[in-house]
């Protein structure tokens, strides 16, 4: 179990956002200290600077650890495994409160495409029936306003990023240099217990234990949350996706298969449509819902979560060859985003560091942009035929009822 | 080691030992051994008494309200009151007005019929309403007052109102909604709930002297024989609560709980009249197909009513409902032998009462969006839904308007009208009769009807429970009709009315013009056996949540959802309305009742706009901006105050006929509230004369 903790350290964070650039990662990674920090615009101190710098290095050292025992060929380090690409929609919900209107919220009612990967957390390729944080990610196209991360260029995207767990076991980027340090040691569980220096983290060594033992009998069923807040207008919030309230899962496949959750989900959007509801957390006064310690789940007593979109996943096919390398080259960025949106905190921060450092590198490397889904073609163009893939049932309108 | 040990515990059980002795002796030296018996038994006692009034502790909802409006159009305040008020002749097993009044809640001295209690049990109390001679008690809409005729003594009377008036709370402004649905949960014997509690109340005021001396001082005064008197009926009364709880109301028949603002009508109806009326046990079946209580503005246009549309007259399905609801009927002798002649149907059904009901709802119009409460409406928003309206919902909510019927009728010569179980000639042939094609017709009165489609359960794919049953449950009528074969509710209702309203129309001296008038509209009786639900027209839908006639859909917004997206449980009871999708708030709250849409009779399927091949289809998935657009629409659908915004409205309903001239309606209000003593409904000028 403390194997998994120190796997999910690693990859739920920095190499998980290192993911845009795995293929690339035997070289040497970009340096942060070439990027122009103050030119980003965050408020960060030199110390959180220094913190990143160390966790990007300890990153390099446990990559290489970790090579070692994948061998070849390269994948991403962090929720390595797709367990599907969906296409879906992402319609915002014609109640959604006044607070919440802006960014991609801004309309009610709009209807925006949206591409959906579902992943396993862990750096490697392993059975699905194997414990393991599960992860979500969504991304809407279409979005229009100045992206919140300019160097990142004008996407047209927003993404949202989740796993089944409502809290992360490093309370912020300080707790999370320190427990790299250990983990580029393999020592996996000193950070959690030592007793010289003596430490004791039994709260965030449980998170640890419970993010990365999770089974799911399908990934349309769990719950998935940003763990991270965000600013949404005027408001921090946290989000969350969960399954509609009228899903029935009642897939029969056969749980011992290596990829039983990809069968799971192509059985079930065989012939139906499945749904999510999206919805925001408000931090709220007088409660404890730190901005900078992610191991703190905050209270759906004292602020539920509001669902304000709707996501929609039609019937489809979706484990073509051809679906399955797009899904590899997609790259899910929380700095995707545009309008009042903004990733709060100081892992948030490390997060846009690095994603642009590795940004910049591959731009450098591979000499070929890393261009950005418009919608749901698999090739950047304006349409595609998806008759084959989308499995609705075309409505022929009946003749009008007669009259008794 | 081992020694130690054992000496270790030897001291322990020393120690323990030692406590319980001086326990004991405390114990002891509290007083005598009667009197610490003594002490026990109060203890247990106390104990008991508080897990009893937790036990009996009334689930009542928590809802907050400060003023009333009302949103129909069409009623004077005297008309609204009058059919709020009117009596039916239902009874609650024989329970006195007075006696309703004077119960106390069980264990506790606090008044049971309370504005609070019984709101908090869905009724409807308007905040800050007056007694008046309509309803003296101050009770809640629809529980009105009759006086048995035999006795002379004055009973509480289930009206029409009860059930079919509506309120939607936002803000705290109560939003009457007159012919609406009710969510009282009168019916519902689960613990806490009204009749529960009022039966708990009865069995106390029984057997617990000091209840009873409150009791019955207010009742009866201190006058010895009269409270003896009280007594022994009251003891009556009870009994009739103990042998209606063993047969019709038994819980083992309504195994699928009601809950709030359901009731399964026609179930209850049948057990009610071929079970309990007629003495028959082996007629009982589980009636477990709750429904909501239809809103009925616009029934009197419809050619045929009840969620199968099972019939078409007014008189008759109003006689069959009265029956259901408990009015006290003689059908069979004390041996369970089926009355002959005259002494056959003694009942206190109030044939005026009832039509006086029916000629009242004709003049009310739909509920009206109120934009200063719920918000302004989108006119572009509301124009995009009225074409989507068209394309989607029109051709089975319609309303087909159609003309008028020409019903062919029995008569001597062709004494059997075919595809009905039993033909009263007589009475076919006591309306106004026309002839075409020599045939005789009765001509339908009113200018045109709404010709409402069955549409059959397979294709709609609802719970298709209430059909089947009402199709395949057989009540045997052979003490009825000896010889007969047995029949399912529509038809066994039909061997019954057809003898008993002519019977009550003879004793309430009813003949001539008033016949057809009664009858309402010249309508013949008929049935009609199918298992199948209407698509009733849709005006003024938005003000009667839960949805489905099962009410298994909270809102209209989830009705025009796919499946995955319904709900599949939720709670309903708190009245608090959602302006934006349009039904009740959904969320646990005090007297809420939990829907499971996965117990049959409860499911939430079909009527589904989807992409995807699936029961009930019956249109493409509808994304948000099409669900929100005919939202914005059904608030207003049909309101002529906005036809014209909307650049004109098919479902205007300003456009529709007007109910024909009925002289007999205000006389049958009139005659039924002289009965009962009430002066000032009398007619004032034009007010009432229709």
């Amino acid at each position: 179990m403390i194997a998994h903790a120190k796997r999910l350290a690693i990859t739920s964070l920095v190499l998980c956002s290192l993911s845009a650039g795995a293929q690339d990662r035997s070289a040497q990674p970009a340096n942060v200290n070439t990027l122009d920090i103050d030119a980003l615009g965050m408020e960060i101190s030199e110390q959180e600077i220094l913190a990143i710098r160390r966790s990007m290095e300890y990153g390099r050292e446990i990559s290489t650890w970790a090579e070692k025992i994948n061998g070849a060929p390269y994948r991403r380090d962090a929720h390595a495994k797709a367990t599907g690409c969906l296409r879906a929609t992402f319609s915002v919900n014609g109640d959604i409160p006044a607070h919440y209107r802006h960014s991609v919220f801004a309309e009610p009612t709009r209807e925006y495409q949206a591409w959906i990967r579902f992943s396993n957390g862990d750096m490697l390729v392993q059975p699905d029936g194997k414990g393991d944080a599960r992860g979500m990610a969504i991304k809407v196209m279409g979005v229009e306003g100045a992206p919140i991360a300019p160097e990142l260029g004008m996407t047209g995207t927003q993404d949202f990023i989740m796993t089944n767990t409502p809290a992360f076991f490093n309370r912020n980027i300080f707790d999370y240099v320190d427990d790299m340090q250990f983990l580029a040691e393999n020592k996996r569980l000193a950070w959690f217990v030592s007793l010289w220096p003596p430490r004791l983290h039994p709260r965030r060594l449980y998170i640890a234990a419970k993010t990365v033992s999770s089974k799911i009998p399908t990934p349309l069923q769990p719950q998935y949350y940003s763990m991270l807040p965000y600013q949404l207008g005027d408001t921090p919030v946290k989000f969350s996706v969960r399954h509609c309230p009228g899903m029935v899962f009642d897939s029969d496949v056969d749980t011992s298969a290596h990829d039983y959750l990809t069968e799971a989900m192509a059985q079930q959007l065989d012939n139906r449509d499945a749904c999510f509801d999206f919805m925001l957390q408000a931090q709220v006064p007088g409660s404890n819902m730190p901005l900078d310690d992610a191991t703190v789940v905050w209270s759906e007593q004292a602020s539920p979560f509001v669902p304000v979109a709707r996501i929609h996943i039609p019937a489809q096919s979706f484990t073509s060859e051809a679906q399955q390398a797009f899904c590899e080259n997609l790259s899910m960025n929380p700095w995707h985003g545009a309008g009042e949106w903004l990733p709060l905190g100081s892992l948030s921060r490390a997060r846009r560091l690095v994603y642009h450092a590795v940004s910049q590198f591959r731009h450098a490397k591979n000499d070929a942009p890393l261009v950005e889904p418009r919608n749901w073609c698999l090739t950047s163009t304006e349409s595609c035929d998806l008759s084959e893939v989308i499995h609705s049932v075309k409505w022929v309108e009946p003749a009008p009822h007669s009259a008794h | 080691m081992l020694n130690r040990l054992r000496s270790w515990a030897g001291s322990i059980a020393r120690w323990a030992g030692g406590i319980l002795h001086a326990a004991w002796k405390l114990w002891t030296s509290i007083g005598p051994r009667w009197f610490r018996v003594l002490c026990v038994l109060v203890l247990v006692a106390v104990v008991a008494w508080h897990e009893a009034k937790v036990f009996l502790t009334p689930n009542l909802t928590q809802e907050t309200i400060y003023s009333v409006r009302y949103l129909n159009d069409g009623w004077t305040p005297e008309e609204r009151q009058s059919f709020y008020y009117t009596p039916q002749g239902t009874e609650l097993l024989g329970i006195d007005y007075q006696w309703f009044l004077n119960l106390e809640l069980p264990l506790s001295d606090e008044p049971l019929a309370t504005a609070e209690n019984l709101r908090g049990w869905g009724f409807i109390v308007a905040p800050g309403q007056r007694p008046d001679q309509l309803n003296p008690g101050n009770l809640p809409v629809g529980l009105g007052r009759h006086v048995d005729p035999k006795t002379g003594k004055e009973r509480l009377d289930i009206g029409c109102a009860t059930c079919h008036t509506g309120e939607l709370h936002y803000k705290g402004t109560a939003l009457r909604v007159d012919g609406g649905q009710a969510v009282q949960s009168m019916a519902n014997a689960k613990r806490g709930e009204f009749i529960t509690t009022l039966a708990a109340s009865v069995f106390e005021t029984l057997y617990n002297p000091f209840k009873w001396d409150r009791f019955a001082t207010r009742v009866a005064g201190a006058d010895e024989a009269r409270r003896d008197e009280l007594k022994k009926r009251f003891a009556g009364f009870a009994d009739t609560i103990k042998h209606f709880v063993g047969g019709a109301g038994s819980p083992k028949n309504y195994p699928v709980e009601e809950g709030r603002g359901r009731v399964d009508a026609v179930g209850r109806i049948a057990n009610v009249v071929f079970g309990y009326d007629i003495d028959e046990p082996g007629n009982y079946h589980p009636a477990d197909a709750p429904a909501s209580y239809p809103f009925i503005w616009d029934i009197w246009r419809f050619n045929w009513v009840q969620y199968t549309g099972f019939t078409n007259q007014a008189m008759a399905r109003n006689v069959g409902e009265s029956l259901g609801v408990l009015a006290p009927i003689k059908l069979v002798d004390a041996e369970g032998k089926a009355l002959k002649g005259k002494d056959f149907g003694e009942t206190v059904i109030d044939v005026d009462g009832l039509h006086c009901a029916e000629g009242l709802l004709r003049m009310l119009k739909p509920p009206q969006w109120p934009e200063d409460v719920l918000g302004e409406i989108d006119i572009a928003r509301a124009t995009a839904g009225k074409q989507l309206f068209a394309q989607h919902c029109q051709g089975c909510h319609g309303p087909h308007v159609k003309p008028p019927p020409e019903w062919p009728v029995a008569d001597q010569q062709n004494p059997q009208i075919e595809g009905q179980i039993s033909s009263n000639w007589q009475w076919d042939m006591a309306g106004e009769i026309s002839e075409v094609d020599g045939k005789p017709v009765r001509r339908d009165w009113r200018a045109d009807i709404w010709s409402i489609p069955w549409i059959p359960t397979e294709h709609i794919g609802t719970d298709p429970k209430l059909a089947d049953n009402f199709m395949d449950n057989r009540y045997d009528a052979s003490k009825l009709v000896p010889g007969s074969s047995p029949v399912n509710a529509g038809d066994g209702l039909q061997l019954l009315l057809n003898t008993l309203v002519p019977m009550l129309y003879e004793r309430w001296d009813i003949t001539g013009d008033a016949i057809p008038n009664y009858d309402g509209l010249n309508v013949p009786f008929r049935i009609a056996n199918k298992r199948a639900y209407k698509s009733r027209p849709l005006h003024g839908v938005w003000a009667t949540p839960p949805f489905l006639h099962n009410g298994s859909v909270p809102t209209i917004y989830d009705l025009l959802s796919t499946q995955e997206e319904r709900p599949r449980s939720f709670y309903v009871g708190n009245r608090e309305y959602d302006p934006q999708r349009l039904g009740y708030v959904t969320g646990k709250s005090p007297g809420s009742f939990f829907h499971d849409a996965s117990i049959l009779g409860n499911h939430n399927t079909g009527h589904l706009f989807t992409d995807v091949d699936a029961p009930g289809r019956i249109g493409p998935r509808l994304d948000e901006a099409q669900r929100y657009a005919l939202l914005e629409y059904l608030k207003v659908m049909g309101n002529p105050a906005f036809t014209e915004a909307l650049g004109g409205d098919a479902q205007d309903w300003a456009a529709y006929s007007q109910p024909p001239a009925d002289e007999w309606n205000a006389k049958a209000c009139n005659s039924s509230h002289l009965r009962h003593g009430i002066t000032d409904m009398l007619p004032k000028g034009e007010e009432m004369s229709l």
